[in-house]
């Protein structure tokens, strides 16, 4: 059950070191200074971590860099609602959890908030210390629109969460 | 005349961040190549002309699973460099985060990576639907490990309490003493880690190592101790160079470690464990005697045993630092006045093995030149001979499963090489 002072959360995931794969932060950081009514996360780290924040939120938004052919800054959205699969694929590696796999296995663990939107924005350049690309620099201004008419409609501002802003790693 | 390529792109996040291509020609193996992105070296470049006090927080974003193992070996190194030591009880909460990483970075690897491997499943979301308990034991070790850092590093991703000399801020008594139930409860879940993976079906393998760890007089190594290897090797920790050499591969951009006159080596909890077995917090030994672990682990499929075993023995160790600690009268030693410059070189062991510092400071107190070697690049060369071995023995496999045991014969060492970038891999069009 979800608590309703719990307000919605937003996370950015990524590495600023590579390029366009920083996308989910940088729209994190600005979020954080410009909306309200939400908690926002910027998040670097180790993915199944994030099951930790999603427990008795009413919704959470997860903003990454995503890669599937489409042109470089083109922007995805996805909702899981009623406890279907993430309708993205499961990938596996060595050495840690994609997030679509930590999004799954919260699922599976029934941890994941009541509504969990994803954006993911295709991303073109990698190189480390290459920066954002224009095309991704341009996605970032629609994603912080987008995302921040998902918080608005979630429901007005509790006490806590106009309050609550914060990165956990600026 | 026959020829076989089996490739692996186990990184499937990033293609060609990490993969691996085997070649075989008739029923020999003639290549193995483990291709791996290294970020350290964009790290060493970025690195120079900046403060070295700023290194323990730039390096620790190399790696967002071991970001403590960054700024231990940095800082270690700069205090080398300048002459200093910390002791007491800084030194203590050094040792009493590195216990937290080690728990939240083994509990990981072990439930979410490498169990699926042994109980056939394709990953740990398939596996939770049968061993749900299991999973939830993972997650909440790791929570545990991550309330440590937290606790000590300010955030558990990427720590920002950490600085030469010791903490911006030390907890109080009371603020350390909320490690205590938290703590309780893990050692409790990590005795059931190790009685859980000691119980699982490996296959048979065995192979020939030197292992290479630190060794210290009186305890588990972690922050310090001399260089050891199992063929002999003794020196301080500062000389690593003088034993060791990276050599350049023409398919990854990781370089290969090597010994120096040698071959390749193994570092990581195996070798930990057959190097310091003796030195086991008292419980952790009577764990491993209790289920029969032998005395030195050769089978890497079993590395997951003492993985097990060492999240037993940070639990154990935590406990035992919290319960003595004493604040110190100031979070940090201030460095010494007076630097000429000078050159400082540190080793600690990162979960996955030891990882080297060496920088280069100006008078100024401006990095000359950084050098960092860390844990996977000096197992690389050796997990291409597990899986030379593992595929010498398995040439009547059809490419499929040979690509799954390649698979999981590298998941053994737990390199540390998709943590470059989070990005997914999609196959499937979206709009």
């Amino acid at each position: 059950m979800s608590s309703p002072t719990r307000p919605p959360l937003v996370i950015g995931v990524g590495r600023d070191e590579r390029g366009d794969d920083g996308v989910g932060l940088d729209v994190a950081r600005a979020l954080a200074e410009s909306v309200s009514g939400a908690e926002v996360v910027v998040w670097t780290g180790e993915l199944t971590a994030l099951l930790e924040l999603f427990e008795g939120r009413p919704l959470v938004i997860v903003v990454d860099a995503v890669r599937s052919g489409a042109p470089s800054g083109t922007v995805h959205r996805w909702e899981l609602a009623g406890g279907q699969p993430f309708p993205l694929p499961r990938t596996v590696s060595t050495h840690g959890l994609s997030l679509a796999s930590v999004l799954d296995l919260g699922r599976s663990l029934g941890r994941l908030s009541e509504r969990l939107v994803v954006y993911g924005v295709e991303v073109g350049q990698l190189g480390e210390g290459s920066g954002r690309s224009a095309a991704v620099q341009e996605a970032i201004a629609i994603v912080l629109e987008r995302v921040g008419r998902e918080v608005g409609a979630a429901g007005p501002p509790s006490p806590r969460a106009a309050t609550s802003s914060g990165t956990a790693d600026a | 005349m026959s020829e076989r390529t089996v490739r692996v792109n186990y990184v499937a996040r990033v293609e060609g961040e990490g993969s691996l291509r085997v070649r075989l020609r008739e029923r020999s193996v003639e290549e193995v190549e483990l291709q791996i992105f290294e970020p350290p070296r964009f790290f060493e470049a970025m690195l120079r002309g900046r403060d070295a006090k700023e290194a323990p927080d730039i390096t620790a974003r190399i790696c967002g699973i071991c970001p403590v193992a960054y700024q231990m070996s940095a800082c270690h190194a700069i205090e080398r460099a300048h002459g200093l030591t910390v002791g007491g009880a800084l030194r203590e909460l050094r040792r009493l985060l590195y216990c937290g990483e080690w728990i939240e970075s083994h509990a990981l690897h072990i439930y979410l990576l490498h169990a699926p491997d042994f109980l056939g499943y394709p990953d740990a979301v398939r596996m939770a639907r049968d061993h749900r308990e299991e999973v939830e034991t993972g997650l909440a070790l790791k929570k545990a490990g991550n309330t440590v850092l937290r606790l000590l590093g300010g955030r558990e991703v990427h720590p920002v309490n950490v600085r030469v000399g010791g903490f911006y801020r030390v907890p109080s008594r009371e603020e350390l003493s909320s490690l205590v139930p938290v703590l309780e409860q893990a050692l409790v879940a990590a005795e059931r880690t190790v009685r859980f993976a000691v119980g699982l079906p490996f296959p048979a393998a065995e192979e020939d190592y030197e292992f290479v760890a630190l060794r210290h007089g009186s305890e588990y190594p972690m922050n310090e101790g001399d260089l050891v290897s199992s063929r002999g090797l003794r020196m301080p920790q500062e000389r690593f160079e003088e034993a060791f050499e990276e050599v350049q591969v023409p398919y990854s951009t990781a370089l290969h470690a090597r010994r120096k006159g040698g071959g390749s080596y193994l570092v990581g909890p195996m070798a930990r464990y057959a190097l310091n077995r003796d030195l086991l917090p008292a419980g952790a030994r009577k764990l491993a005697e209790g289920v029969g672990l032998e005395e030195v682990v050769r089978n890497p499929f079993r590395s997951i045993v003492v993985r097990a075993l060492e999240v037993y023995a940070a639990c154990e160790e935590a406990l035992r630092l919290v319960h003595r600690y004493t604040p110190p009268a100031r979070p940090f030693v201030e460095l010494p006045e007076g630097f000429a410059g000078g050159t400082g070189a540190a080793v600690t062991e990162a979960p996955r093995g030891i990882l080297y510092h060496r920088y280069e400071i100006a008078p100024d107190g401006l990095v000359r030149e950084a050098r960092i070697v860390p844990p996977t690049s000096q197992n690389q060369a050796r997990i291409e001979e597990d899986l030379r071995h593992l595929v010498e023995r398995s040439l009547d496999l059809p490419d499929p499963a040979l690509s799954d045991a390649c698979e999981r014969a590298v998941r053994n060492h737990d390199p540390c090489i998709s943590c470059a970038t989070h990005f997914l891999d999609l196959r499937v069009e979206h709009v």
